[in-house]
């Protein structure tokens, strides 16, 4: 496929589908156009055996790029033009990939339904009339992809926004093992857990993105260097092909959505029938780990965020900047930041001050550990991350290679019953994809193959499953999901 | 190294070698939840169980975070509700014993290898020592070698590119004199 034949698609796509407010921003429709124009003898030299060459890709807008403007969708950062590329978009344009634009968001990421943009609601609308939620934060890349708005899109996942809105709108959302991907150029939320995802229609697509991003960058100190890199080579690159299968009961919470937990097992069966077993796994700590999450994502970002003053760069509050008594920035930010992300930096200011850090931020860090052991406990290749003895790796023959649970407990729910939701209630959808980022483990979430019944009638495919691997295994989750 | 030869203990008719579940037994599996992410929920009958924040906190951390205090009366009971909530919200964490627990601060590699490799030694900073001389006699003290370094690539930024207020060289910031 190439973009002289599709830019008009994607460019058509673009106008009918403006209302769902996918795009923060969009780049002349004419860049795409003149690309197409190039002679296909001139692009055969180039393209060879590229996977990304002229294809349209989205950014999210909290991914640094210099002809466009980078908002984080913030009232503070509205009019803000990075000076730089972000060094993943720089990867994707030296190997001729196209920006077709920016792609609306939550807040600096501090969302689980993209409602908290200030260039409103990302809207997902799967019939004549409908407006549900596509899932935060990077709905806006989700949505893109999902109405071939483009290719395929960036996206950043802290505590799931990559998979949770590729599991709404049907797509597959991949988030890539920490500090694999460059966070050079991404705007900060929560700097220990931040990952750049993928979000496109199919697992081959995002491998190949995959591919082109996983390299080491000396830009970013949270980049793995190379000697680990090395490290987490497989081994034994010819992987049997029986796969240990986990099923964490965790993950089987009372709230799990009939539709969901059916679309769960009939994945799990399909997996068996295909030769692979079946193992039921215990992760305790699951029931502590979004609490944990909600401490140190918050704790971060107003660490983070406090950058914003308006002053180096930024929006401004109209006239005078201080008041007698007051904070000199504090109406900048009272105006420039949204209200749940002012509701995240006042629950990090507490759980960083003096009477909390250690039964808040420190006891949520210790729990964040748990998590890691959790998952090292039932892996039956062990963390690269640290040091093993040859014993214990005999001893963990047993474990399991993947994990295999929903993406979210629910299906996506109406944009009006997420207005009227109390802010905390939507932290509960994060439940599932929490772990994983806490650990740092790579996840992907593919459509769950199977279409549930619309009221209007029609049928949707809006549930995500979710392949998670031991940390650096990010190779067996692509195949794995390939096969699901 | 993993063989899959066939084994005639198979428990199920399509049973495989190493073990695990039938997917027949899925529906059973999953009958009895394990726990409700619904606990985690301030209660709507009584107050939420978390530490009171006063008045006087909240507008601490308000100052702390650089954002404005509440107008009113009203905004303030529902900045203080709202964080009962979150604080209910999260304090399930207490539950566990953390004791000889470290705290996991960043995911990085963390093996004694890596930790070698990352250590600053004496080699790495040998480019910064040559720069230096000894010189003196009685007083011996360090010279820098003052030839130019090139830096124009980090150099080379306009401060007040991003800036929307700047005058001349700086950046403005207006603020109200303080009450005599």
């Amino acid at each position: 496929m190439s973009l002289i034949k599709h830019a008009k698609t994607y460019l058509l796509n673009q106008s009918n589908y403006k209302h769902l407010n996918a795009f923060n921003s969009l780049v002349e429709p004419s860049v795409l156009l003149a690309r197409s124009g190039i002679s296909e003898s001139d692009r055969a030299e180039e393209i060879g055996s590229n996977d990304v060459y002229d294809k349209p890709i989205a950014i999210k807008d909290n991914i640094c790029t210099k002809d466009l403007k980078t908002t984080a969708s913030s009232g503070i950062l509205k009019d803000f033009v990075s000076p730089y590329d972000a060094t993943v978009v720089k990867l994707l344009q030296d190997d001729g990939a196209v920006v077709v634009g920016k792609t609306n968001m939550d807040e600096f990421g501090m969302g689980s339904h993209s409602t908290h943009s200030h260039f409103g609601p990302v809207k997902l609308q799967r019939y004549e009339g409908e407006e549900v939620s596509a899932g935060g934060s990077s709905g806006g890349s989700a949505l893109a992809v999902a109405t071939s708005q483009c290719w395929a899109a960036l996206g950043t996942d802290t505590g799931g926004s990559v998979r949770l809105p590729a599991a709404y709108t049907g797509i597959v959302g991949f988030k890539p093992s920490y500090g694999l991907l460059s966070r050079w150029g991404v705007i900060a939320y929560a700097n220990s857990l931040d990952t750049v995802g993928i979000l496109g229609k199919n697992v081959k697509d995002v491998e190949a993105i995959f591919d082109k991003l996983n390299v080491y960058d000396p830009q970013d100190p949270t980049s793995l260097p190379r000697s680990t890199r090395a490290r987490l080579l497989d081994p034994h690159p010819k992987r049997p092909d029986s796969l240990r299968i986990g099923i964490p009961l965790d993950y089987n919470i009372d709230t799990l959505h009939p539709t969901v937990r059916k679309s769960w097992i009939r994945r799990l069966r399909e997996l068996w029938n295909r030769g692979h077993t079946l193992h039921p796994v215990r992760l305790p700590t699951t029931q502590q780990a979004l609490s944990a999450y909600y401490v140190l994502a918050p704790a971060e970002a107003s660490s983070n965020l406090a950058k914003y003053d308006g002053v180096r760069f930024g929006s401004r509050a109209e006239g005078i900047d201080g008041a007698p008594g007051r904070v000199l920035f504090a109406k900048t930010r009272g105006q420039g930041f949204g209200p749940e992300v002012q509701r995240r930096i006042l629950l990090g200011a507490f759980s960083l001050s003096a009477q909390a850090i250690d039964n808040y931020f420190i006891q949520a860090q210790k729990i964040r550990r748990l998590v890691q052991h959790d998952f090292n406990g039932v892996f039956a290749r062990p963390n690269p991350l640290f040091d093993h003895d040859g014993t214990t790796s005999s001893k963990k023959r047993k474990g399991v290679d993947i994990l295999v649970c929903p993406t979210a407990p629910s299906l996506p729910p109406s944009l009006s019953e997420v207005e009227t939701q109390d802010p905390i209630h939507s932290y509960m959808n994060d439940v599932f994809t929490v772990p994983a980022s806490l650990a740092g483990l790579p996840a992907i979430s593919v459509p769950s193959g199977e279409s549930h019944d619309l009221p209007s009638g029609t049928s949707c495919n809006s549930v995500g499953i979710q392949i998670i691997g031991q940390y650096g295994d990010d190779k067996l989750v692509l195949d794995a999901a390939k096969n699901l | 190294m993993r063989h899959f030869t066939a084994s005639p203990l198979h428990a199920y008719p399509h049973g495989r070698e190493n073990g695990g579940i039938h997917p027949d037994e899925l529906e059973e599996l999953f009958a009895e939840p394990t726990w409700s992410v619904e606990s985690l929920l301030p209660p709507s009958t009584h107050a939420p169980d978390a530490p009171q924040v006063t008045s006087q906190q909240l507008h601490h951390l308000l100052r702390l975070s650089a954002l404005p205090p509440p107008e009113t009366l009203e905004q303030e009971q529902k900045m203080l509700d709202t964080l009962a909530a979150q604080l209910h919200f999260v304090g399930k964490i207490q539950e566990v014993d953390t004791t000889d627990v470290k705290p996991l601060r960043a995911i990085r590699d963390e093996t004694a290898a890596a930790e070698e490799t990352q250590t600053i030694t004496i080699d790495s900073i040998k480019g910064a020592l040559q720069k230096e001389k000894v010189i003196g006699h009685h007083y011996k003290r360090i010279q820098r070698d003052t030839a130019p370094v090139d830096a124009k690539n980090v150099e080379d930024w306009d401060v007040l590119g991003s800036a929307e207020r700047k005058s001349g060289k700086y950046f403005v910031v207006e603020s109200e004199r303080p009450q005599e």
